[in-house]
């Protein structure tokens, strides 16, 4: 079969983006073979022997790209022109790249294109994300500022500012929203519907999304604030703002707030706002029930901060909302008498505190890198003690490395550890779905969750492992064929974080 | 954040924070600084003495408050063979290997690198032929030699003068520079982690270290990851 190639001089591609094209040439009918490698001797041999290499490409120099492509002689004028074109697709910017070439390298700049945006979106190093974020409300944006290490002043600023403007600055460290139906950050396929939300936490956000969602229920808008906008000094701007604007919102019918325990000063502020809506509201402060007169529901829990928002949206009364059920973990009944703790690893920052709440009201302490008592702090996050509810997404674990959620590598080995610890009684894990998570989660924790039981089978012992998938139906990933292939490799499953902890409790209460 | 290694930090005080685009990646952007190669990637990479992992290139006024990183080395690597010997198995938990990884396992790699696994095993003799060998920027021959210079750099080897100058003219000009620092004892933080753990006998880490290597690029990790183990002698003797 004949053979056209080409050169291009010194064209960088990484193998992945060659091996695309690659890919996409050999797909084109009547081509049988297609191969982009650089002009290295050893890759002119590799050629030659499969026959790919003409005189051109003999000429190649190793900063050269050399393109071969085998096929029918009509088939090939059109696979070398699909690679020019590859190759032109392959160099469009997608990460910091862009710089100097084709993407817009300021806000002014992507507005100055004729983009009609009303929200940035900002990821850049802590110490310029003020700077941006206030030009970006100065050009009429709201703001998701997915950057942590923001000075907290510069939050003051940037929110004040962007009240003053009528403008909603979500952030710092603010990790999910769903602003019109569009997903920003880590979020869930969620169906439009009556019920908005407002919160201080991602993955809590994302828990009750999905369970609303689970009801047959759908979301309006879900805002994000980040997790300082209730402290005294920022004082709740961005949860006002919010609020006012699921007020204004005629498809919002239940908001629900989310977050922890703020000061009384600043509880008070929001809560007002709230009433002052008019609107049927679900309150969890994380950790404290309150009594709040005029509220709608104050709910404990994820969980049950999402029964009550559905039975709110449907006209019914909260009063006796059922907790979902825990799940039997069969193996308990076999563990050994040193099997006495529960080891937490989890991906979602909201879950290790609502996992410690539920734990700490049945009398059971856990020692954590995120405690909600300081005196249970964890000296070394990298090493359990007793019962240690580890929240994985934590600096100590992320600093220069994926968050868990996209890459599970530091929680596979954690688990294997905790594993082989023969006082280990119940390993208890999130499997979090949607936008932004990684691709196949069961595909990696699957086998590493039967790698650890089975480690412990060796060692003459049973292994419960406990979790819960945060997802839907609507996720790329499969939410039922993440299940199935959690539950095959061994993870007895709940259908919440809390009666994940409610079972986690159940058990840990008889050793 | 920004994360920047030490060269990449040198190399932009040089130039006073100005950079010339040589390659733009798909998730790194290769620039030469004051004549240096350096890159910026996106934050979650893994550290080069070369890298910065930012959403840009740091604003030269920032650049005196800015503290490298810097790899550390092990004080002693006495051990070092026998607990890469020890780690060999559990590399099976690391997922389907990729490139020259094969090797580790006792496969033959995939074609293009269907024939390299005896100029692998008769390294250091054989490392011309592998030069510029395989798909990619960083062909991997090349990453796997750079994992063998590396281990034999931590054993207390000398660099090897005269393969160095060979691969300026038989490999990519980024390729070369990457397999010089290698050379020198230089490479991703992921290596120097696997590299120190193993030296100190935490395995889990050095599994732990194994698992974030084998993560760059496409096959880059894998085939560092081999030539290092063939360099400490864990394999192919």
């Amino acid at each position: 079969m004949p053979v056209r190639s080409s050169l291009k001089p010194g064209l960088y591609k990484d193998s992945v983006a060659l091996m695309r094209v690659a890919e996409a040439l050999q797909a084109r009918p009547g081509i049988s073979r297609a191969s982009l490698m650089m002009g290295t001797d050893a890759n002119k041999a590799i050629l030659a022997e499969a026959g790919l290499l003409d005189a051109a490409l003999k000429a190649a120099k190793p900063d050269d790209l050399m393109i071969a492509v085998e096929g029918k002689a009509g088939a090939l004028d059109g696979a070398m022109a699909a690679a020019e074109s590859e190759l032109a697709g392959a160099a469009a910017p997608s990460g910091p790249r862009a710089i100097g070439r084709i993407a817009p390298r300021s806000i002014a700049m992507a507005l100055g294109a004729g983009t009609k945006a009303d929200l940035a979106l900002i990821s850049v190093p802590g110490p310029y994300a003020g700077a941006e974020a206030l030009k970006a409300v100065g050009a009429g944006l709201d703001v998701l500022l997915f950057s942590d290490n923001v000075p907290v002043e510069q939050e003051i600023a940037v929110k004040q500012a962007a009240r003053a403007a009528g403008r909603l600055v979500m952030g710092p460290d603010c990790g999910t929203a769903l602003i019109d139906g569009r997903p920003l950050g880590f979020a869930n396929v969620v169906p439009r519907g009556r019920i908005g939300l407002v919160a201080a936490s991602g993955t809590g956000l994302q828990e009750v999304m999905c369970r609303i969602a689970a009801a047959g229920e759908g979301i309006s808008q879900a805002y994000g604030t980040g997790g300082r906008d209730l402290s005294e000094a920022v004082g709740g701007i961005a949860m006002l703002t919010a609020l006012e604007r699921l007020g204004r919102d005629p498809d919002t019918r239940v908001m629900v707030m989310i977050s922890k325990p703020p000061t009384a000063s600043v509880a008070d502020t929001v809560l007002t706002a709230a009433r002052a809506t008019g609107k049927k509201l679900v309150v969890l402060f994380l950790g404290a029930r309150p009594d709040l007169p005029g509220i709608g529901h104050v709910a404990a829990t994820l969980e049950e901060a999402a029964s009550a928002a559905v039975a709110l949206a449907r006209g019914r009364s909260t009063r006796a909302l059922k907790p979902a059920p825990a799940p039997a973990l069969p193996e308990a009944s076999r563990l050994a008498r040193r099997q006495r703790f529960m080891r937490a690893l989890f991906s979602g920052g909201t879950f290790a505190a609502e996992t410690q709440h539920i734990l700490a009201t049945a009398g059971i302490a856990c020692r954590s890198n995120v405690p909600i008592d300081k005196r249970l702090a964890l000296k070394d996050p990298h090493t359990s003690v007793g019962h240690s509810v580890i929240d994985l997404g934590e600096d100590a674990f992320t600093v220069g490395r994926p968050h868990p959620m996209i890459d599970h590598g530091q929680r596979i080995d954690r688990l294997a550890r905790e594993a082989r610890d023969p006082e280990v009684a119940l390993i208890l894990l999130d499997v979090v779905l949607g936008h932004g998570s990684h691709a196949d989660p069961a595909s990696v924790l699957a086998p590493a969750i039967a790698g650890a039981k089975k480690a412990a089978k060796r060692a003459g012992r049973v292994l419960p492992v406990l979790g819960f998938v945060t997802g839907t139906a609507g996720d790329t990933q499969g939410l039922d064929r993440q299940r199935a292939a959690l539950k095959a490799a061994g993870m007895v499953l709940a259908p919440t974080s809390a009666a994940a902890a409610r079972a986690a409790a159940k058990l840990l209460a008889r050793r | 954040m920004i994360r920047i290694g030490d060269r990449a930090l040198a190399a932009l005080r040089r130039s006073r924070g100005r950079a010339e685009v040589l390659a733009p990646l798909s998730r790194s952007t290769y620039f030469l600084a004051a004549g240096r190669l350096i890159w910026l990637g996106v934050p979650g990479q893994p550290l080069h003495p070369r890298a910065i992992l930012s959403d840009a290139l740091p604003a030269p006024e920032s650049l005196a408050a800015l503290a490298p990183w810097k790899p550390r080395q092990p004080r002693r690597t006495d051990g070092l063979r026998e607990a890469a010997k020890r780690l060999r198995p559990r590399l099976a938990t690391l997922g389907p290997p990729r490139g020259l990884g094969a090797l580790l396992f006792g496969k033959r790699p995939a074609f293009p690198l269907h024939q390299a696994g005896a100029a692998l095993r008769a390294l250091p003799r054989s490392a011309p032929a592998l030069l510029g060998l395989g798909p990619g920027l960083t062909p991997s021959g090349d990453d796997a030699v750079g994992g063998f210079l590396f281990a034999r750099r931590l054993l207390g080897r000398k660099p090897p003068r005269r393969l160095l100058a060979l691969a300026r003219r038989r490999t990519t000009r980024i390729s070369a520079v990457l397999l010089a620092d290698h050379a020198m004892g230089r490479s991703f933080e992921p290596l120097h982690e696997l590299a120190l753990a193993l030296a100190e006998g935490r395995e889990d880490a050095a599994l732990a270290a194994a698992r974030r290597l084998v993560a760059i690029g496409h096959s880059s990790g894998w085939d560092m990851l081999t030539g290092f183990m063939r360099g400490v002698g864990a394999w192919g003797r």
